[in-house]
């Protein structure tokens, strides 16, 4: 292996992939510019903001401060790989249906986190709502349309599962 | 959605800015290391026009040359194939200066002289202090903040040997392309401006948005291959322009009721390194001095200096902010010196009908102030609460043995001026709007304004839909290209609803016309046309200097730890007239989101030479709110009938930026019982003001 590079396989999007980069490259980095999946947005830079949220085994991690070495084996799911993800709506497209007024920039991270919320959570409150979101920077305050994206989303979710369950 | 950073091409190079070291001082030699295969760089020297941006702005280079001017000015630009290796190479460059003693300061900047002032007088100010039973004097203060959008600034260029194409994230891309012909010599045909996702710019992406465009495309014109140059969120934060800082000073004369008569107000703003953008700036300023308020005799003294930092440029309410949190600090003074519980002071004080305004003029018909002054005091319970808590802090004796937290509200009016009639900041007599109706029986919108979460798309969409009777899916607006659309000025919302709307619904209206005589397609582009109002002078600044006026009352009521000194806010509301309006929710959504972004900036830090955030600018450091500790806010609009036409709107943005600071200001100064007179106001900051007292 040339220089100080390595190896990594994991899984991207339920589809196995295999990098060769530097231990430290950022996962972000390894996202948006070796695998151009430009959904994840990047406003921090240091895993203050949000914006970059993926899932990495099943959990949220903020991708703009996860070193490559920690990708080994990992199952990572980006936004554009979400609607594959059983056990939760549509996300996106219900965060579309409500076209709050909102710039978009910190749309992917807050629908990531979301998505994680009802994996382990399907029935969660505004409190729980809010609690998960607490860190998601929206930059543009669009808070109020941004909590009715999520609770449309909740509420969706929950209609669902209720029609599955009379069907049987 | 797709922005600045997502856009890619193959081959694509890196960008980086090279920056002065020093804050002043003369450029004496610059020394390139070798540059490796596939590496270029840009000095001033590479530029084929004249080397200064043109417009409103004085003296500023793209590229210093010779004098610099603010420590982080751009002195050259490079471009390769990896970010390291520019970083490399940028370490190596050798920039020998001659340094000057720099000036930092707004009073030491004024010693040796302003380079714009403006002076503007009512009746008779000085026999009214000559005959004051009493002189009340105050001085405020306000530091430069950062607009932390969404995406911090970026470009991508490529010149083709043809056409020069530029993704911008700018609020002003044909600015761009009229700065790109003049400096590479090259014809508006060959120069084409896209502008992916925007995000909510908040006034940051004008100029600073032009200035790394322009760098990105020297870039490619030299390598002759794509450059993305973007900056880090640390590097945006620390050398692109934020709000000029002010230094307000007010004398009030007083009769022997505590009424004023006279006002003085002493103005100075810190335009940085260059005039940006500032005489604009200094001028809203200068018409806001006095905030909302009635008094026969005025002088107003507006000033801009420079100083040897990062110009300063547009920030949400150009320049009112900063005037009407001196004025509602100041008025909380005299409210407190008559013993007048701060609504009856005001509703005794504020303008309204038959009043004269500073600049002299004669209101008629419906004022705004007393409505929202009403409706505020009403929504909050303001009244009971300021006794209640006035009580609280003559009980209390001393905030250190205080058994709980410290409780505090306050109140502040302001008024945003709409449609300026003054001079011309950008050409807005060329300002357009083409909308067509094509055989597909589909509207096609072309303007260069952009939705950035300002409700641009709703608020077109419904125009065209309801007078062209077509279904909203029916309705595109075009993407933003300069080679497609017309200039229709800068993106904020005041465009869009005073301009972009006014002329989308002139369209639609003429194609609603020629329907019925004309076969599909059909074409209409309308222009802007300035109120011709013979009733204001700019040079003696007399008259009536708007169209019309939105007004906002706002209450914040917040609780602050007596030992961390932290603040929650624990209710806010605010009331708005601004006229009909085409959507309450969206409205309320706007009002609300620009809230939260006012209270960020009343208690960030603020960007200066000896603060934390040149160190450390983190966002943890700017307070920013999220989903869990978000206020509750409640927004009344007085008056928000269905909208008939576009003319009855008024737009609202700036509102919170000039509301939210004082009443924050007002509400922790009641809480502690301390003297505060700047902004922002960090836990910091009322320390220091405890250890002053």
């Amino acid at each position: 292996m040339p220089g100080n590079r390595i190896k990594l396989k994991f899984t991207l999007n339920e589809k196995d992939v295999t990098i060769e980069c530097p231990p430290g490259r950022r996962l972000i980095d390894i996202i948006r510019l070796d695998f151009k999946l430009t959904g994840t947005k990047e406003g921090c830079g240091k895993g203050e903001c949000g914006s970059c949220v993926i899932l990495m085994n099943g959990n949220t991690v903020n991708s703009c401060i996860i070193p490559a070495f920690r990708l080994a084996d990992a199952n990572i799911v980006t936004i554009e790989g979400l609607a594959r993800v059983k056990g939760i709506p549509d996300i996106r497209s219900l965060f579309a249906e409500i076209q709050p007024l909102q710039c978009g920039y910190c749309a992917s991270g807050v629908q990531m986190v979301l998505a994680a919320l009802l994996l382990q959570n399907p029935k969660p409150d505004e409190r729980e709502i809010r609690e998960a979101l607490s860190g998601n920077i929206c930059f543009c305050s669009a808070y109020s349309g941004l909590l009715k994206s999520a609770l449309h989303v909740v509420k969706h979710s929950k209609k669902r599962r209720y029609a599955k369950r009379i069907s049987g | 959605m797709e922005f600045i950073d997502d856009i890619t091409y193959a081959n694509l190079l890196a960008g980086l800015t090279v920056r002065s070291a020093i804050a002043r001082g003369r450029i004496k030699n610059i020394t390139l290391p070798d540059l490796p295969d596939g590496y270029f760089a840009v000095t001033a020297q590479d530029i084929p026009g004249e080397n200064k941006l043109s417009g409103n702005v004085k003296g500023m280079p793209y590229l210093a040359e010779g004098d610099v001017n603010y420590a982080g000015e751009p002195i050259l630009l490079l471009a390769g194939p990896e970010e390291e290796v520019l970083h490399d190479i940028a370490a190596k460059i050798l920039i020998e200066y001659v340094e000057s003693q720099p000036v930092l300061d707004m009073v030491s900047a004024e010693i040796n002289g302003c380079v714009e002032r403006i002076q503007y007088s009512l009746g008779d100010p000085e026999s009214a202090f000559k005959n004051a039973d009493q002189i009340v004097e105050g001085e405020y203060t306000m530091g430069s903040q950062v607009h932390c959008y969404p995406e911090p600034q970026g470009a991508v260029a490529f010149w083709d040997g043809t056409i020069l194409m530029v993704y911008a994230s700018s609020q002003e891309p044909f600015s761009i392309r009229n700065e790109l012909t003049r400096l590479l010599k090259l014809k508006p045909g060959r120069i084409r401006i896209c502008v992916p996702g925007l995000g909510r710019a908040l006034e940051g992406k004008r100029l600073p948005s032009v200035f790394i465009a322009v760098h990105a495309a020297l870039l490619s014109y030299a390598a002759g291959k794509p450059v993305k140059l973007i900056y880090d969120r640390y590097e945006d934060f620390l050398f692109t322009p934020g709000s000029h800082p002010a230094l307000i000073r007010h004398k009030t004369a007083l009769n022997k009721d505590g009424k004023p008569q006279g006002m003085n107000v002493d103005l100075l703003l810190d335009s940085g390194a260059y005039q940006s953008d500032s005489s604009h700036v200094l001028s809203q300023a200068a018409l806001a001095a006095c905030g909302a308020y009635s008094c026969a005799n005025i002088e107003v003294v507006a000033k801009l200096v420079l100083t040897n930092k990062v110009p300063s440029g547009f920030f949400q309410g150009t320049g009112r902010p900063q005037a009407f949190f001196a004025a509602e600090l100041h008025s909380a003074r005299l409210e407190e010196i008559s013993q007048l519980d701060p609504y009856i002071w005001k509703k005794e004080n504020l303008l309204s009908e038959g009043h004269m305004t500073p600049t002299g003029w004669r209101l008629k018909g419906h004022v705004g102030a007393i409505p929202v002054l009403e409706e505020v005091v009403r929504i909050s319970d303001f009244r009971r609460k300021y006794s209640a808590y006035t009580a609280m802090k003559n009980r209390r004796k001393s905030i250190q043995k205080s058994q709980g937290p410290l409780r505090g509200i306050g109140l502040s009016i302001c008024s945003q001026g709409i449609g300026y009639l003054g001079p011309s900041i950008g050409g807005d007599e060329s300002y357009s709007v083409k909308v067509s109706l094509n055989m597909d029986k589909k509207c096609r919108i072309y303007t260069s304004l952009i939705d950035m979460g300002q409700g641009l798309k709703h608020i077109f969409t419904h125009l065209a839909s309801k007078i062209l009777n077509l279904d909203a899916s029916k309705i595109i607006i075009e993407p933003m290209d300069t080679q497609k659309v017309p200039d229709t000025g800068p993106t904020t919302l005041s465009q869009t609803l005073h301009i972009g709307a006014k002329l989308v619904e002139r369209c639609c209206l003429a194609i609603q016309k020629k329907r019925i005589i004309q076969s599909l397609p059909i074409e209409v582009m309308r222009k802007f046309k300035r109120a011709k109002d013979q009733n204001w002078d700019p040079l003696t600044f007399k008259g009536n200097p708007y169209e019309s006026y939105a007004w906002a009352g706002t209450v914040i009521d917040l609780e602050i730890d007596p030992v961390t000194l932290k603040s929650v806010c624990r209710g806010i509301w605010m009331a708005l007239d601004a006229g009909v309006l085409w959507n309450e929710e969206w409205a309320k959504e706007i009002a609300e989101s620009g809230f939260i972004q006012a209270l960020g900036y009343a208690s960030r830090q603020s960007r200066g030479p000896d603060e934390d955030v040149t160190k450390h600018p983190l966002l943890t450091g700017f307070n920013m709110h999220e989903l869990l500790n978000m206020p509750a806010i409640k927004i009344n609009f007085i008056n928000p009938n269905d909208i008939q036409h576009s003319e009855d709107t008024k737009a609202f943005d700036e509102l919170p930026f000039m509301g939210v600071a004082p009443a924050y200001t007002a509400a922790v100064s009641q809480a502690t019982g301390l003297y505060i007179n700047r902004m922002p106001l960090t836990p910091e900051v009322i320390q220091e003001c405890l250890a002053t007292e």
